[in-house]
């Protein structure tokens, strides 16, 4: 894997080659082409922030708040998704649970990324039995699979809204530390590494401040794609009646309660669910993208 | 061979251990005293402590451990605290539904992410390479449970073509019960296809430039032989252990269809005992599922030593 910086240079040179021959334009077409995957990603990602952040003025409607005059009623100008069982606006829960889902999946990925980038930046670096041993555990990790994970986490945790941010956080961590430990091992035989060791550097500088900035492509990759996951995992939880309990307003609680009315209601059902998937797939997309822009081998294929 | 299965089957012994672990860990970490839960809250002290001896709680917890881990190894995984049934016999009634839902959607899965796959590498960067990429991108995008719902309603509530939940053996009655599993298996089954077509998508690219297929295109084979005897033959090696890979991705996903769907597998088992904290039925249901999951892997380890020559003899000396 390249070096960040030595792609960025490498990037700008090409870039000032074709822009000297082809003229401004055709260049510009050129970097959106190559940028699409990731731009549109970003894109979708950037209206659900702004959802989170706007959510209060974007909202036409108090979330939680009934209105027993308009139960279940279908999607129209003044409801723009409808109304629920309650009577609440489901444009203005699907808003506010943009907030919902973000603060969860913020909070998991920075537990798994506080937990597993540091376990697996070391492992790698020092090799060895502790490599050994976090390579086993983290095997032995993977045959758990996530959701059931989640759920006997949650009987320790309790059920509920902090106990499934820590569930996702945790059962992310194998993969966090099995990424950033294959970053550092192709990362830790290059030239200036061995020229730090000679110069003296401890190996917590090495790690940390010589190879850890040069692993921040693969590192990005995997806070996008981790994401994408906590998202899914915490509105599964939420579905289940594991996570967000009512009346907050959550994708995946909203869809489970939904579910109750498929026949009379199904937009109760529909907008929640189609919310989780353009997010999911805006993560996607965008982490997919920024993959391939940080190794152009996966481009050309 | 044998020597390399055996070696194969021996890696699996410690990643058990570490699963039999990790679930004890967690089940002991679970605050309040099971014997409260057993005796409920009317209890006196002298029956908890005599509870706690019964369970052997009063033990250091190696020793627990061990005890537990013995109990495991010979079958038995305790006893369900709500409905006072063996735990070992809940999963056995659990686990047949599971498997087959699991099945079913795997067949689907490959059934759809062959061909997919071959056909993206093939006509690479055409619109039907767009279209399968598009295809695994919604598949590894879309929550499962709600495309479930999605589909429940078009289906069931709207066509009427299949029945809305419920589950029916097929021993009882096989094309009753494969309309019920039609939707469920579907689902999971689109969740899986999208990483695999991917998958199988790069290999077969990988495998096209290489120097055998060359050779085999210039004495003059077919090209459809070229494709099928050589190219795809090569590729499918790496795309069975992806699929062995994704045991555990799959029977996740089966935990939360089965919730929609109102299977009575070993995911509503789980769910219904988180609710009720019946914790040794979650013990159970984890510890099995990861073992499954483990012996899995192993015997996609050991069927691609099979296939490939080249594997064993590099990895079975050694």
């Amino acid at each position: 894997m390249a070096a960040a910086s030595n792609w960025e240079l490498t990037r700008s040179l090409r870039r000032q080659e074709r822009g000297l021959r082809h003229g401004f334009l055709p260049e510009l077409l050129a970097t959106a082409g190559r940028w699409k995957t990731f731009s549109a990603g970003v894109l979708i990602v950037g209206l659900f922030v702004l959802a989170a952040v706007a959510a209060p003025v974007l909202a036409p409607f108090d979330p939680a708040k009934p209105d027993y005059q308009a139960l279940r009623q279908p999607p129209s100008q003044t409801h723009l998704f409808g109304t629920d069982d309650k009577g609440r606006d489901i444009f203005s829960r699907v808003v506010f649970g943009t907030r919902v889902s973000f603060t969860i999946a913020l909070v998991a990925v920075a537990i798994a990324t506080a937990a597993g980038v540091p376990i697996g930046l070391i492992v790698g670096y020092l090799g060895g039995w502790p490599d050994a041993v976090v390579g086993r555990l983290i095997d032995a990790m993977f045959a758990f699979p996530v959701i059931l994970l989640a759920i006997a986490i949650l009987a320790v945790t309790g059920v509920g809204l902090t106990g499934a941010i820590v569930a996702i956080g945790l059962v992310a961590i194998p993969e966090f530390a099995r990424i950033a430990r294959a970053a550092m091992v192709g990362e830790k035989e290059h030239d200036y590494v061995l020229a730090a060791r000679a110069g003296g550097c401890s190996p917590a500088r090495i790690v940390f401040r010589q190879i850890l900035p040069n692993t921040l492509g693969a590192i990005l990759v995997l806070i996008s794609l981790g994401f994408a996951f906590a998202i899914l995992n915490e509105t599964a939880l939420s579905f289940l009646g594991l996570g967000a309990q009512p009346p907050t307003p959550s994708w995946g609680a909203d869809l489970a309660a939904g579910r109750r009315y498929l026949r009379e209601a199904p937009w109760m059902s529909l907008f929640p669910g189609l919310a989780i998937f353009f997010l999911v797939l805006g993560l996607n997309l965008a982490g997919d993208g920024l993959r391939d822009l940080a190794d152009p081998r996966r481009q050309r294929q | 061979m044998t020597r390399y299965v055996l070696s194969r089957l021996l890696q699996g012994v410690p990643v058990l251990f570490l699963i039999s672990a990790i679930v004890f860990g967690v089940v002991a970490l679970i605050p309040g005293d099971p014997a409260m839960v057993v005796l409920g809250q009317g209890a006196t002290p002298e029956n908890l402590a005599a509870v706690r001896e019964r369970l052997g709680l009063d033990q250091p917890l190696p020793v627990r451990y061990a005890t537990w881990l013995g109990q495991v190894l010979t079958g038995d995984l305790g006893t369900s605290i709500l409905s006072r049934q063996p735990v070992a016999e809940l999963i056995g009634r659990a686990l047949p539904i599971t498997l087959y839902l699991s099945g079913l959607a795997l067949l689907l899965a490959v059934a759809i992410s062959i061909p997919a796959g071959t056909i993206a590498a093939l006509k690479r960067n055409t619109w039907a390479d767009l279209l399968f990429t598009a295809w695994a991108f919604l598949g590894v995008s879309v929550p499962g449970f709600w495309l479930a719902i999605m589909l429940i309603y078009l289906f069931g509530v709207r066509l009427q073509w299949v029945p809305l939940e419920g589950y029916v053996a097929p021993t009882a009655d096989l094309s009753a019960s494969l309309r019920t599993m039609a939707l469920p298996a579907f689902t999971l089954g689109v969740f899986l296809s999208g990483p695999l077509t991917r998958y199988l998508r790069s290999s077969v690219l990988e495998t096209s430039v290489q120097e055998f297929v060359v050779v085999a295109r210039a004495k003059g084979l077919a090209e459809r032989q070229v494709i099928g005897r050589h190219v795809l033959r090569t590729s499918l090696l790496p795309f069975i252990t992806m699929l062995g890979l994704q045991v555990g991705y799959l029977l996740g996903g089966a935990v939360v269809i089965e919730n929609v769907f109102a299977l009575p597998g070993i995911g509503d088992l789980a769910v219904s005992a988180i609710g009720n904290r019946d914790y040794p039925v979650i013990q159970g249901v984890v510890l099995v599922v990861a073992a499954g999951v483990v012996a899995a892997n192993v015997l996609v380890d050991v069927l691609y030593a099979a296939l490939d020559p080249r594997i064993r003899l590099d990895r079975g000396s050694g």
